[in-house]
Parts: structure tokens; C-alpha cells; sequence
């Protein structure tokens, strides 16, 4: 029993007790019995206010209330099935848009990485001075600001292989993180089961030739076995031994990929990979770097601390690192590598305002439902208020009436959400990288704002009516029998004012969507410089097989007769690189001959393909000048090379780059001779501009990662399976990757799959709003011709023309619509100029964006504007003026 | 609920009813009945309390600790609920008898130059 019901229990038998003294009492003092009671109870008062007011000093009268309203606030909307309906769908909408958004924004910035303290992890990483691009760390460097730089308790560093990895002679191609022996203390990841890497194994070559497997891996090809721990395996035809399997939650350090695999970083060095012979060259940067900075230290005491090391480096190397700073960031920001620092800052919160705004167009369509409700409820409001409800208690009634309808609202939109989640997952994950770790769970971060923005909108779409409620005065509605409420001036200048917020959001996300589009579709049509369709490409690697160079080349050279054999092969090309690969390019330092640097200035770094004769006409990239590669360049000719267009244009302006020389760093072959000019391709990014690029022949740069790049007169997947059986016929131990149709490799995660995920979003999201503010200019144009059938009806008696009246209507509502798209463009304006940057060439005041926008958003508008006002011209005087 | 009787009577300041309870009870335990006999009397029927409001009254006292309820029996052997002060409840009282002081002396000094006034 509760303290309450104890306490008026007592009280029961307290008042009994007191009204039998009372009367006792009275009948002392002489009263006739029946006359001495009725006394007591006299004297003793409302029997039930005082158990009422008894009982209310027990409860919490503020929650009984609340339990009140929200009884009421159902049985209310349970009665205006179709407003409640309306409003908690176009609510729902507004919610699960922006829960769909924000789970991505939560997974891609909020989410912590599943490792010890992850809030205390800085990304480190070079920037160059001169471009201001992100680059990579070297080994040299991060071993110097780990041992140098004080804020930090810890650094690592690791890398990305794709490798391969056999055992129980069964051979896979695993993603792998090299690693150094700190990686898993410092992360502060246990092992599932074994061991992990100790914080001193595998700094120096050939020795700790151990392997960590990553759960997931361990669960698909070894079905979770524990008798892996202690196995012998081979990475990339060495011999490894398992130690363990790390954590179930840990996939890797590197956010947005699922690791099978981790090594030491010494065991790094294969024949394509010089990382660790040329781990001293401060030149060469290809790691990952993260710290963990002390306790009490924060980014700006960590960086300033970074700056000194960097400037002493500076000194000390001044032809490597004079030209780059140092650059550190919060793990959260710089995901999954520090070039994202420039830009997750800036987009994510573009479209979580963007699905804001979306959402506040929603709340505006669902206050006018409100609004009129609100009038058709005024009748009702007034005869409580005069039978004694207080004012504040009937606002707050109508609050919790329509928080309610945000909190089902919220609940569908929710749902809703966690859909359109999983079918931007199913949308967002590239071909090309299965092992994409795309996971939009829905945590209490998501439900929190969820249910946030769900209270906001109730709250908006509750209080604008609301403030009518609270001004008008209770006894003149009462008078007027509830018309205060209905008409005046001042409703229709609010209404006329979320029509226009409305429109103006509406334009503003079609503006900034229609750029996003713009963008895409100039990625789409970009000159790329070859030609993409009709090419099946497939990938390699015999050094997973521990092949050497000799017998590497035997089995490519077989693998290429037969598969150039094959019906309906028109050419057949081996290259290192294919274009906007996800296993990237290669980029090396390039020496020009003639050239002097200047102190300080670094070597280009200059992107390279290493191809065979075959590839120009295969990809069908032309030559502008000299001639592709022979045959006869081979290991005994002298080594030569075919430049882009660009490179020739910026190493030798002016002249003919034909039989001119440079040389690159990590080869020692000597003087490259260029031989051709080739036109310039867009391979690396899908950027409108372009960049130096140039071309090795395979037979003097042995690469024993290939891929197999095949134009076919067929459709090019019809020839995948063969292809692969040819392969395995030659060698059946030989994992080969990424067969894929050169149309499905430019979509890929480095191609147009970011350009095409922000346009589907932006565009998505602009349509909705678009769809939304026409719902409300219809609403809004109906509603005020249906206020002014009278006014209407007495034109037309007097002989106006229809058409004039239908003129005034449209130009009234239009008017709106041009003051809000007005305010629409100004806003996009500035966030274009904002966000121009990603832009990729489009300009912030993209002609073709704001005039078509306009054009679109006005038809629409004026649409919307003339079918109520033509109804309203259609009606019959007579009938007009006697409805009033 | 006003009778004619009551009219001729002062109504109760809000919070005042409180303060007449504690000091009541200053004087010892007391049942519900004989509090109200006792504000009756002390007062000489001048403030007359609408006996059924002493009930919220007490719940609102003993819901902030001031006062306490206790079973007990009566003078004529009768079962009882018997309200006790407790020590909050008495530090309270001279908390509120002080407040009352203030403001009665605040009432008096605004009204008697009135008073004075009118007989001059």
C-alpha cells in the first residue's frame, strides 16, 4: 500500500473521529441528537473538497494532471481520425528523413571507435605547404615524433596490404593492417582468443613472423575454430604463425574498413610494396599515424608540441620537410584518414540541416492542420475556461494534445528511419569494396535526437497556434460562440508568414541540392579519357603465392595467351592500376633532367601506371605524339616512358617532351627516355581538372600486382567466369579479386559513389521539401479563398470578372512565393559560397541551378496556387452570400 | 458554503492556518478535534476555521516533516490519531512566528497614522 492510500485511509478515520467529537460536543451542550450531527457536519465542511485537497498534498498533482491530458489529448485526436492521420504521417516523414541522416552522420563522426578511451586518439598527418594537400607519414617522421613530441602517452602507425594469405592450402586475398607492436596495447584490445602483438615485436625485419586474424575473418574461413592459435600460414608465400584473434568489436582502426588480418609492420615488403627498405626516405610516406594524448593535455597543447618537433625536423631535413607541417585531429573528425578532416566538419552538418529544414517545412504544413483545429476548437476551449479550467492548464492541454501527436509521429518516423537507413546502406555500399564496414546502428544517440527533434516539431506545430489561444480573450469567444479565434488580420499575416518560411526552406534545399546534381552529372560526363565501356578488369597478386619475379612472369604470360585467345576478347592489357581503383595508384618522386631544385622544394610526386604494349589501344586512351610501348622494350632496351599531356606541359613548357629524360627515386634504372605523349585521363579521382600522370612498360618494371583489363565486343560480365576458369587452369592456387566491368569500377568507392551518394541524398531530400511546400501553398491559398467566398460572391454581384478575381487570388499567393523564394536564394546563396569548396568545379552561383530551381519551385507554386482559386471563382454569388 | 454566521467572522490568511496548528501543538500532542477547539477558543471564536480545512492542513505539515501522526487514546479512552511537533517543526514555528511579527508590525505601523488622522 502506498504512503498515499495509508495516509487516506487515516484521514477517513480521522474526520469520523471528529465529527463524532463535534456532535458529542453539541449534544453536551444540549442539542437533540439528529440537530448536534447535522451541526458537526456544518461546521465540519465539504467532506470530499477536504479528502480532494487531502489527497492532492500526497500526490504529485502535476503528473496526475499530466496523465489527465494525455488521456484527453488521445480521446481528441482519436476524434479527428483524419487530421491525427494527416499530421503523424507528414510528422513521420519529417522525423525518419532526419533519423535516417543522422544515423549516417552518428556512424560517421559521433559513433567512438571500439578501443579504450577512444576520445583521447589524434589522427597526426603531413600537409604539404604548397598544395595544402593531406599527405601520408613516413616511417622516419613518425618514429621522430613519437619519440620526441611529449603530449602523447602513445603513437602508432600502421598501413593498408591487400595480401595473400594461405593456409590448410587454401589461399585468400584478405585486407591487412601492418602494424607497429604497439598498435593493440595502445588501442587497449584484448584478444578473443591467443594472443595479440606484444608493444616490442616486429620492429626489426625478419623476426616476429607472427599473424593477429580479425574476428569476423576468423568466424567466415575458419568457422571460429580456437585450434587456429599456434597455426602455421603463409602471408604472401611467407611463413607466418597465428598468435590470436582479436576482439569481436574491433575491425580496425581505420574507421570505414573491416580488417581479415594484421602483421607486423617490418613484415611489410613485398616486391610492389618498397615500404620497408625505403622506410628511412622521409620522402616516402604511406603510413597511418594516431596518438593518444596524456591526461590533462589537450589538441592545441599536443599541437603546439607537434610544431617544435616539426620545426627541429625542419632544420635538420630541410630538403624533405621544409615543405610540410604537421597537422593533428580528433580520431571522430578524421575518419577514416585526415584528409576527411577538411570536409566531415563541413557536409555533415549541411545535411543534417538540410534534413532539418525538410523537417521544419513538414511542422509548418501539420501547424496550419493545428491552426484550423485550433479554431474549430475554440468554441469548446471557451466553455471550459468559463466553467473555472485555468488558462495555463488548457495551453497546457493543448500541448500535451499535440506533443502527442509528435511522439507518435516520432515513433512512425523512427521506423520509417531505420528504413531508409538500411536502403541508403543498401545505395551506399561501392562495388568495389566489400569489406566496407557500413553500420547505421540505431544507439541511444540516434533515439535521442530522434525523439528530440520529434518534441521540437510537436512544440513548433503546437505553440503557433497555441499563442492565438493565449491572446485571445476566453469571454469574448464565448460571446461570439468561438469566432474570436477564426479570421483577423493578424492570422493571416501568420499564415502568410509560414507560407513563406516554407517556400523559402523549400528553395534553399533545391538550390543546394540542385548543385549536388549539378555535380554528379558533371562527374558523369566528365572527359575521362578512355573508354570505359565494354571492359571486364580482374586482379592478381602472384606474390600472394610467393612467386618470384621469374616465375611471375611465366604464369602471367600464360594467363595472357589464353585468356587473348578467348572468343569475343577484342584486346587484352595487363596494368598495375585501374582507374579509380580502391587499391589506389602509385605515385613516386620524379627528378627532371636539367632541372636544379631549389632548397626547400620538394621533387613532384607524380602518379604512374605500369602497363603493356597493348593498354593504349585497349583502353583506348590515343597518343598525341611518338609512339606507344613495343615489345622491344624489354629489360635489355633502355628504359623508357610515355608522359601525360599535362606532365609534358609542366616539366617542359614549350618544348617537345619527345626523347627528354627524368628519373624516379625509388628505381635506380637511370635516365626514363619519354618515347610518346599520351592525352591526359582522369584515373586517380574523378576531379574536373587534371593532374601529371605517366606510363612504365610492365617488362621493365616488374609488378607481381596486376590487374587484367580485357575489351570484348560482348556485354564484358558474360566473359568474368571464363576468364576466371582460364586463370585457374594455369594456376589453381591463384586468388584472383575484383572482377568487375570497368562501368562498375568508376561508381566505386574512389569514382562517382560520393558524388552520386551526396546528389541521391540532396536530391532526395529537395523533393521532399519541394513536395511539401506545394502541400502548403495549396493549404494555405484554399484556406484564405474559402475565408473570402463571401467578399467573392459580392464582387462577382456586383459584376466583377472572374478572371480578375482569379488574377487577385494568384497574385496574392504568388506573392508569397516569390518573397520566400527570394529569401530561399539569398540563404542558398551563402551556403553555396560556403560549401563551394566540394563543389568540384560547380560553381556556388551555378546559373543553370538557380534559374532552373526558380523555374520549377514557381510552376509548381502557381500550380498549386490556381486550382484552389479557380474553385473559388467557380462559386455561385447567390449561394456565397447566403451560407454567411 | 458562507452562512451568515461565518460572515461576521475573519476569514483565515493562507499559511496563517499553518502557523496556528504548530503553536497550537507547542502546547503538547492534540487530536484533530481538539486543535481545531483549541484555534476556536484561543482566538475567542474570532477566527473561525472551517474544521474540515485543518485536514489538508496537517497532511501538509506532516508531508514536510513539521509535525508528526501517532496512534493514541483520547481522555475518554477513545482511539485517536494524535499530531506531535517535531523538532523541525518547532524551529519552523519560531521561524514563522518571527515573519508574523514583521509583517503584523508592518500592518499596524501602515494603519494607526490613519487611525490618528481620523481622530484629530
Amino acid at each position: 500500500m502506498s504512503r498515499r492510500q495509508r495516509m487516506m485511509e487515516e484521514l477517513d478515520q480521522d474526520i469520523r473521529d471528529h465529527i463524532a467529537r463535534e456532535t458529542e460536543d453539541n449534544i453536551a451542550r444540549g442539542m437533540p441528537p439528529e440537530e448536534a450531527r447535522y451541526a458537526a457536519l456544518r461546521k465540519f465542511g465539504n467532506v470530499t473538497r477536504v479528502r480532494e485537497e487531502t489527497r492532492d498534498v500526497w500526490s504529485f498533482v502535476w503528473l496526475e494532471q499530466m496523465l489527465q491530458d494525455v488521456r484527453f489529448g488521445l480521446r481528441m485526436l482519436g476524434k479527428s481520425v483524419g487530421f491525427t492521420i494527416t499530421a503523424v504521417l507528414t510528422l513521420a516523414l519529417g522525423v525518419g528523413v532526419n533519423t535516417a541522416v543522422f544515423s549516417v552522420a552518428n556512424f560517421v563522426i559521433l559513433r567512438p571507435l571500439p578501443v579504450a578511451d577512444s576520445e583521447r586518439l589524434v589522427v597526426l598527418a603531413m600537409r604539404e605547404k604548397a598544395t595544402s594537400e593531406i599527405l601520408d607519414v613516413s616511417y622516419a617522421d613518425f618514429l621522430d615524433y613519437r619519440k620526441h613530441t611529449g603530449a602523447f602517452s602513445d603513437m602508432l602507425a600502421y598501413k593498408l596490404g591487400r595480401d595473400g594469405l594461405a593456409a590448410d592450402n587454401r589461399a585468400d586475398s584478405v585486407s591487412t593492417s601492418y602494424v607497429t607492436g604497439n598498435y593493440f596495447s595502445m588501442l587497449g584490445v584484448r584478444p578473443a582468443i591467443g594472443r595479440l602483438l606484444a608493444p616490442g615485436e616486429g620492429w626489426a625485419h625478419g623476426t616476429d613472423a607472427v599473424i593477429v586474424l580479425g574476428y569476423s575473418y576468423w568466424q567466415r574461413r575458419f568457422g571460429g575454430d580456437p585450434g587456429v592459435v599456434g597455426r602455421k600460414a603463409f602471408l604472401n608465400g611467407k611463413p607466418v604463425t597465428i598468435i590470436g584473434v582479436a576482439q569481436k568489436q574491433f575491425s580496425g582502426a581505420y574507421y570505414l574498413l573491416e580488417m581479415d588480418a594484421y602483421a607486423p609492420i617490418s613484415q611489410s615488403a613485398s616486391a610492389t610494396d618498397s615500404f620497408w627498405s625505403t622506410r628511412n626516405q622521409r620522402g616516402k610516406a604511406s603510413l597511418f599515424v594516431l596518438a593518444r594524448l596524456k591526461p590533462g593535455v589537450s589538441l592545441r597543447q599536443a599541437r603546439a608540441s607537434l610544431n617544435v618537433v616539426s620545426a627541429h625536423l625542419a632544420r635538420q631535413y630541410s630538403d624533405v620537410e621544409k615543405g610540410v607541417a604537421i597537422e593533428a585531429y580528433p580520431e571522430r573528425l578524421a575518419r577514416p584518414q585526415a584528409g576527411a578532416a577538411d570536409s566531415l566538419p563541413v557536409l555533415v552538418p549541411l545535411f543534417l540541416l538540410l534534413a532539418l529544414v525538410v523537417l521544419l517545412v513538414a511542422c509548418i504544413n501539420v501547424a496550419n492542420l493545428a491552426l484550423v483545429r485550433a479554431n474549430d476548437r475554440a468554441g469548446e476551449m471557451a466553455v471550459r475556461a468559463a466553467l473555472g479550467a485555468g488558462r495555463v492548464r488548457l495551453l497546457r492541454q493543448w500541448l500535451t494534445e499535440n506533443l502527442l501527436l509528435a511522439v507518435l509521429g516520432g515513433g512512425v518516423g523512427m521506423v520509417l528511419g531505420k528504413w531508409l537507413a538500411n536502403a541508403l546502406r543498401a545505395m551506399a555500399t561501392p562495388v568495389d569494396l566489400p569489406m566496407f564496414r557500413m553500420n547505421f546502428v540505431f544507439d541511444w544517440r540516434v533515439f535521442a535526437y530522434a525523439l528530440a527533434i520529434s518534441l521540437l516539431a510537436g512544440s513548433v506545430v503546437g505553440l503557433i497556434p497555441a499563442r492565438k489561444l493565449w491572446r485571445s480573450n476566453l469571454n469574448s469567444m464565448l460571446r461570439e460562440g468561438g469566432r474570436a479565434l477564426s479570421g483577423g488580420q493578424r492570422q493571416n499575416r501568420a499564415r502568410s508568414a509560414l507560407v513563406v518560411v516554407q517556400v523559402a526552406g523549400s528553395t534553399m534545399l533545391l538550390i543546394v541540392a540542385g548543385l549536388f546534381v549539378r555535380m554528379a552529372d558533371k562527374a558523369r560526363h566528365m572527359e575521362l579519357g578512355f573508354d570505359p565501356r565494354h571492359v571486364l578488369n580482374l586482379r592478381m597478386d602472384v606474390q600472394q603465392l610467393g612467386y618470384d619475379e621469374a616465375r611471375g612472369k611465366k604464369v602471367y604470360a600464360e594467363i595472357f595467351s589464353h585468356v587473348a585467345a578467348l572468343p569475343g576478347v577484342e584486346s587484352a592489357t595487363y596494368a598495375y592500376s585501374v582507374p579509380f581503383s580502391a587499391t589506389g595508384t602509385r605515385a613516386e618522386s620524379v627528378f627532371i633532367e636539367n632541372t636544379i631544385l631549389q632548397p626547400g622544394q620538394l621533387p613532384p610526386a607524380v602518379n604512374f601506371n605500369i602497363v603493356t604494349p597493348a593498354y593504349f589501344s585497349t583502353m583506348r586512351t590515343a597518343l598525341l605524339r611518338g609512339r606507344a610501348f613495343a615489345d622491344a622494350d624489354n629489360q635489355n632496351a633502355p628504359p623508357v616512358a610515355i608522359i601525360s599531356q599535362k606532365m609534358a606541359e609542366q616539366f617542359w613548357p614549350g618544348e617537345d617532351a619527345i626523347g627528354k629524360r627524368f628519373r624516379i627515386s625509388s628505381q635506380d634504372k637511370g635516365w626514363l627516355e619519354v618515347v610518346g605523349v599520351a592525352r591526359d585521363t582522369r584515373v586517380v579521382n574523378p576531379v574536373p581538372w587534371t593532374i601529371p600522370y605517366f606510363y612504365l612498360p610492365l617488362a621493365q618494371n616488374y609488378s607481381s600486382h596486376l590487374a587484367l583489363q580485357i575489351r570484348t565486343s560482348l556485354p564484358p560480365e558474360t566473359l568474368a567466369l571464363q576468364v576466371q576458369e582460364q586463370v585457374h587452369e594455369i594456376d589453381p592456387a591463384l586468388a584472383v579479386s575484383d572482377v568487375m566491368t570497368m562501368d562498375q569500377q568508376i561508381q566505386g568507392a574512389n569514382g562517382f559513389f560520393l558524388f552520386n551518394l551526396g546528389a541521391h541524398t540532396a536530391g532526395g531530400l529537395g523533393m521532399l521539401a519541394l513536395l511539401l511546400a506545394v502541400i502548403g501553398i495549396y493549404g494555405m491559398v484554399s484556406y484564405a479563398a474559402n475565408r473570402r467566398r463571401h467578399e467573392i460572391g459580392v464582387r462577382l454581384a456586383i459584376g466583377a470578372q472572374r478572371g480578375e478575381i482569379l488574377g487577385m487570388i494568384l497574385s496574392q499567393g504568388m506573392t508569397l512565393v516569390a518573397i520566400g523564394a527570394a529569401i530561399g536564394i539569398a540563404v542558398a546563396l551563402v551556403i553555396a559560397h560556403a560549401v563551394a569548396h566540394f563543389l568540384m568545379g560547380v560553381s556556388p552561383n551555378d546559373p543553370l541551378t538557380f534559374v532552373g530551381v526558380s523555374v520549377v519551385l514557381g510552376s509548381a507554386a502557381l500550380v498549386a496556387c490556381y486550382l484552389p482559386a479557380r474553385r473559388a471563382t467557380r462559386v455561385d454569388p447567390m449561394i456565397a452570400l447566403h451560407c454567411e | 458554503m458562507s452562512t451568515k454566521e461565518q460572515k461576521e467572522r475573519v476569514e483565515l490568511l493562507q499559511g496563517t492556518l499553518d502557523l496556528l496548528i504548530l503553536r497550537t501543538l507547542l502546547m503538547g500532542p492534540a487530536h484533530g478535534h481538539a486543535i481545531a477547539r483549541a484555534i476556536e477558543f484561543q482566538s475567542d471564536d474570532v477566527l473561525q476555521v472551517e474544521q474540515g480545512s485543518l485536514y489538508p492542513a496537517l497532511h501538509r505539515l506532516i508531508r514536510r516533516g513539521w509535525i508528526s501522526v501517532e496512534d493514541g487514546t483520547s481522555e475518554n479512552n477513545r482511539r485517536a490519531k494524535f499530531y506531535r511537533l517535531t523538532a523541525r517543526g518547532r524551529r519552523q514555528l519560531a521561524v514563522e512566528t518571527s515573519k508574523w511579527d514583521k509583517l503584523a508590525g508592518a500592518i499596524a505601523r501602515v494603519l494607526r497614522p490613519v487611525e490618528q488622522e481620523g481622530k484629530s
